[in-house]
């Protein structure tokens, strides 16, 4: 092993990790810039969805495709359901009450999966296609669902950049996002915008859950994970897409850099160590333009 | 204020003074045990509401001065620090370190806000378990049982009334500062910063001194969890710590302090109580646990939809309800 | 806000107090027996366990395990006639949680002792709490230090302390294997710490140090950097303080970069859900144990009928967790029993320290207390996972006997 090869491998492996660090940050910057909630709830989606997935694919013999389909359009469902109610009851001026309904929302998944027969308090596996497989490149390695991460992530923002500009939903979206008063006067049904808001932020996290699953196993705790991808978001400065991405590519690269090169310890810290410095830097993140702050 | 009212109210706290005593002495010691640490959650609670409610500032990382006045305690009781000297070092410690975090973070607002926060937070507890020497790391540290000048509060019932007391002082403390001109300064930097600024108050300045004062009552409350507790370890100030505070203020209500004690019940009362039901309901949650916490979650949805402005403005609903009828009452008779 | 209205947010406070007081004032007070929680046809035993938070995995299989023991002993007809009553508190891996919870135990359930607790920084918490008012804090299912130090009357403890099992394993793999770099992963907790203290004190005494260690936060999702740099130290032998799923995922990770060092890993490692989890990963895996594993076929026919009943039950097979719970309490009911028909914690106490060489039929660390030794075993014996299986590959050892 040589010192270039060590270096390209941590850099590999970080951009797998951050990879996921920016899937899940990219569904907190979707709700938060169209409600101004911090969905607190947000890793707890991504677990029932690999749960579901689980009992589809694993439990009942569906095919990956079909399971992931459908276990990724059931959480979507019930989380806009759920934008919906909060929308509707809480105001955008009671950001904290609405924090904390989805801090409860957070804590019945939880416990609710313990109940669920067959899913319970055990760890469990799952299989894909990928997992066994590894890409070679030199003399770095990758597994195969390591790579699936990090194509699905290329293909998912990609989509997403189409759909938001592209498209009249999405331009609704938009324009909700920057100035929900001139959205609504210009004929944007605001309900429906945000319940689909939250469709395709809570579905995104079922899709993390499940491209995770091989890595991490699937059990009631896995949602923990959303609190490690809070930095990407930040970075992101909560409100840009492409700003997610690099945000926690770079978060990711750095974990894995420290764990290697620092002493034991370091590796624990470092995400919310950037993230100190980079507010401290910049107090809005480094991709918010200037006219969202004037709004 | 007039006299009599003023009269009539030293009547009335008098009066509950009172119930309360009697009340301490016929509740069984268990009970007494466990209102000790509402107290010592409704001390928390109140510096979350001077943070969150009067300053308006979502902290998501107060656990690290919940853990900054725990271990200030343990080490000081190490070094034989009396506690009467201890408790306010602890409580100034974490404050002193909160009003500097708190300048340091006063550029930053909303979410911004709350995620370095948390990421102080968790540097405070690495730190915490690295700094070996003195902290003992992740073994944690065992206290001694508490006394007062050589008289023990090791009894559930004395502890109990040092907890009250600290809570009773830090209120009236903190209900001084909400009616002063400086609480109403903060209270108008957290309304309209830029009017409160054209008015000659300095929002970074309020902000910090807010953030400060709401980490030194969170790190008394730390002091005395560690004395109830009596053994501490970084596990128990982690994120989940610092939901839980801010779960005390949004609950019970940020419009006035009695909102934390509301909170502490909340937090510290309902889990209990929705545990002792299941005795009741054996068929659920002898086998089902996790019911518990999903019924715990499935209330702090309820309150904070149905009730936004959290247990406090429920009630001040209520009593308005309940004045309304009595009127109508009295002007009918 | 004007005077008045903190005046009235004042009295709401008061008011808020004073409300419950009353509330709870109504609560009545049970008056104690003579020996508190023993009466002439029960005995009320208490425990406190993790039935929710992050290791609710471990928390449910034992309470199932000990209310199996407890009908055990009732449908036997009890202990000299006393039937069992277990009260289970849920603590959900929170300390303050886990002192209210005895708090109750204690002073409105009236129990006799409290058995088989579990969480280590809970247990650390509640212990005291229990021991203060001089109820018997018995068998809890850590194996962190506290349970057995500094000693105490009325704590005992029949796990092997990690410490011991980790030197133990270690000076077996260091012996059999000739390794001489060693490296550890260990969770950042009180039980990581535990386990790197006791690989460091016995690489001191065979005149090794640790060619790498890394840490993790529990719920972390990567292991990659900590894997490689243990193998770029050429680590030949890698210590594991990790729990179960931790422990699986390390391995993947090694195995994905064709990197095949000796794994050892911990008592909370040595569970049959890692080589359920991934066969191919975590086969050829080390691990230190104090009860063997137990697998329905090849299993003696008491243990195997144990395993029938259990699934009958609670339709699932019984693991290693629930044995614990229901040994915990087949050492109280082995106590009970031995302090004759004169129940009382002195007479348990006193029962308890006469037990010499408990294995129960699951073949567990023999037991012994006496009154100087509240520390039942400190052996612990090394196992292997072949074809999917924990098997166990030596005795019952001590490192300090094993030179």
């Amino acid at each position: 092993m040589n010192l270039l090869s060590d270096f390209l491998q941590q850099v590999t492996n970080g951009v797998a990790v951050g990879g996921i660090y920016a899937l899940v940050g990219l569904g907190f910057v979707l709700i938060y810039k169209a409600t101004h909630v911090v969905n607190f709830a947000h890793g707890e989606f991504m677990m029932v969805g690999a749960f579901l997935f689980y009992s589809f694919h694993d439990a009942w013999g569906m095919s990956y495709g079909v399971g992931a389909a459908l276990a990724i359009a059931l959480v979507g469902i019930v989380g806009g359901g759920m934008g919906r109610i909060l929308s509707r009851s809480i105001s955008d001026r009671q950001a904290l009450a609405g924090v904390l309904v989805t801090v409860g929302i957070g804590m019945m998944a939880n416990n609710g999966v313990r109940l669920v027969p067959g899913w319970g308090n055990d760890t469990r596996a799952v299989s894909t296609p990928f997992a066994d497989q590894i890409v070679t490149a030199g003399t770095v390695v990758l597994s195969g669902d390591r790579l699936a991460i990090v194509v699905s992530c290329i293909v998912l923002i990609a989509a997403l950049q189409f759909f938001l500009m592209r498209t009249r939903r999405g331009l609704a979206i938009r324009a909700m996002s920057h100035d929900r008063m001139t959205a609504l006067q210009m004929g944007v049904p605001i309900p429906v915008t945000t319940s689909m808001i939250w469709a395709a932020s809570t579905g995104l996290a079922a899709f993390a859950g499940i491209l995770l699953a091989p890595a991490i196993f699937v059990h009631a705790d896995m949602g923990y994970i959303a609190f490690h991808a809070f930095p990407a978001a930040v970075l992101g400065g909560f409100v840009s897409i492409p700003g997610t991405i690099v945000g926690g590519i770079a978060v990711g690269v750095a974990e894995e850099l420290a764990g290697f090169y620092l002493p034991e310890g370091v590796k624990n810290v470092v995400p919310h160590a950037i993230l100190l410095m980079a507010l401290l830097l910049r107090p809005r993140g480094f991709f918010e333009s200037p006219k969202i702050r004037d709004a | 204020m007039s006299n009599t009212r003023i009269a009539g109210k030293a009547g009335i706290l008098g009066g509950l003074g009172i119930c309360i005593a009697v009340g301490v002495h016929i509740l069984p010691d268990y009970l007494i045990a466990q209102l000790a640490l509402v107290c010592i959650y409704a001390l928390a609670g109140l510096g979350m509401v001077v943070v969150v409610g009067l300053s308006g500032q979502i902290s998501l990382g107060h656990a690290a001065f919940l853990a900054l006045g725990a271990y200030a305690a343990a080490i000081l009781q190490a070094l034989d620090v009396p506690f009467l000297v201890a408790l306010p070092l602890a409580g100034a410690v974490a404050g002193v370190i909160g009003g500097l975090v708190g300048v340091l973070f006063a550029r930053l607002s909303g979410p911004y806000f709350a995620m370095a926060t948390i990421a102080f937070a968790s540097l405070v507890k690495e730190a915490i378990v690295r700094w070996e020497q003195l902290t003992n790391g992740n073994l944690g540290i065992y206290l001694q049982d508490l006394s007062i000048f050589s008289v023990s509060i090791a009894d559930d019932r004395r502890f109990f009334y040092l907890a009250l007391a600290v809570l009773v002082l830090a209120m009236t403390v903190v209900a001084g500062l909400w009616s002063s001109p400086a609480g109403r300064a903060i209270g108008a930097v957290r309304d309209d910063e830029v009017a409160a600024k054209s008015a000659g108050i300095e929002p970074k300045y309020y902000r910090s001194a807010a953030f400060g004062i709401s980490a030194a009552l969170v790190g008394l409350a730390g002091a005395l969890y560690a004395h109830k507790i009596l053994y501490i370890s970084p596990e128990a100030f982690g994120f989940g710590a610092s939901l839980e505070l801010l779960v005390i203020a949004a609950v019970g209500g940020l419009a006035a302090i009695s909102g934390a004690i509301w909170g502490a019940f909340f937090v510290i009362v309902l889990p209990q109580a929705i545990a002792a039901l299941g005795g009741y309901l054996p068929f659920l949650l002898e086998e089902r646990a996790s019911v518990q916490g999903f019924a715990y979650g499935a209330a702090l949805v309820a309150v904070m939809l149905r009730e936004p402005q959290g247990l406090h403005g429920l009630l001040i609903g209520v009593g308005r309800r309940l004045s309304g009828v009595l009127a109508a009452r009295k002007a009918i008779g | 806000m004007t005077g008045r209205r903190w005046g009235r947010s004042i009295s709401g406070g008061w008011l808020a107090i004073l409300l419950t007081i009353a509330g709870l004032a109504c609560v009545p007070a049970r008056v104690g027996a003579a020996t508190q929680g023993v009466t002439n046809t029960e005995i009320v035993v208490g425990t406190h366990l993790d039935l929710s938070g992050p290791i609710a995995s471990w928390g449910v299989p034992v309470r199932n395990g000990m209310e199996m023991k407890v009908d055990e002993v009732n449908r036997a007809g009890g202990i000299f006639g006393r039937k069992l009553r277990l009260i289970v508190e849920d603590t959900g891996y929170d300390p303050k949680r886990a002192v209210m919870a005895t708090e109750r135990l204690v002073g409105q359930h009236k129990v006799f002792a409290i058995v088989g607790a579990l969480g280590a920084p809970t247990t650390a918490a509640a212990m005291p709490v229990a021991l203060k008012r001089g109820i018997p804090h018995l068998v809890p299912l850590t194996a962190a230090e506290f349970t057995y130090r500094p000693h105490h009357r009325l704590k005992f403890s029949f796990v092997t302390p990690n410490y011991d099992a980790m030197r133990t394993g270690l000076a077996f793999l260091i012996r059999e294997k000739k390794a001489k770099k060693i490296g550890i992963v260990y969770q950042n907790d009180e039980y990581g710490v535990g386990v790197l203290k006791g690989v460091e004190d016995q690489l001191a005494a065979v005149g090794l140090t640790l060619v790498g260690k890394s840490s993790y936060e529990r719920g972390a999702v990567n292991f990659s950097s900590q894997v490689a740099k243990l193998r770029s130290a050429q680590a030949d032998l890698v210590v594991l303080g990790t729990t179960i799923r931790e422990t699986v995922a390390v391995m993947r990770e090694a195995r994905r970069l064709g990197w095949r060092p000796v794994f050892l890993a911990s008592g909370a490692g040595y569970a049959a859900e890692v080589a359920e989890l991934d066969k191919e990963a975590t086969e050829g895996l080390y691990g230190v144990g104090q009860t063997p594993i137990p697998y329905a076929d090849g299993a003696s026919d008491q243990v195997a009928n144990w395993l029938r009943a259990y699934k009958a039950r609670y339709g699932e097979e019984g693991n290693i967790q629930a044995i614990s719970g229901y040994l915990a309490i087949d050492m109280f009911a082995l106590g009970a029993t031995n302090a004759g028909p004169q129940l009382t914690v002195d007479s348990l106490i006193e029962g308890l320290e006469r037990v010499r060489d408990y294995q129960a039929k699951f073949g567990s660390a023999p037991v012994t207390f006496t009154p100087d030794n509240h520390l039942g075993t400190t052996r612990a014996f090394v196992a292997r996972i072949q074809d999917g299986r924990w098997r166990p590959v030596t005795d019952f050892l001590h490192y300090q006997e094993m030179n």
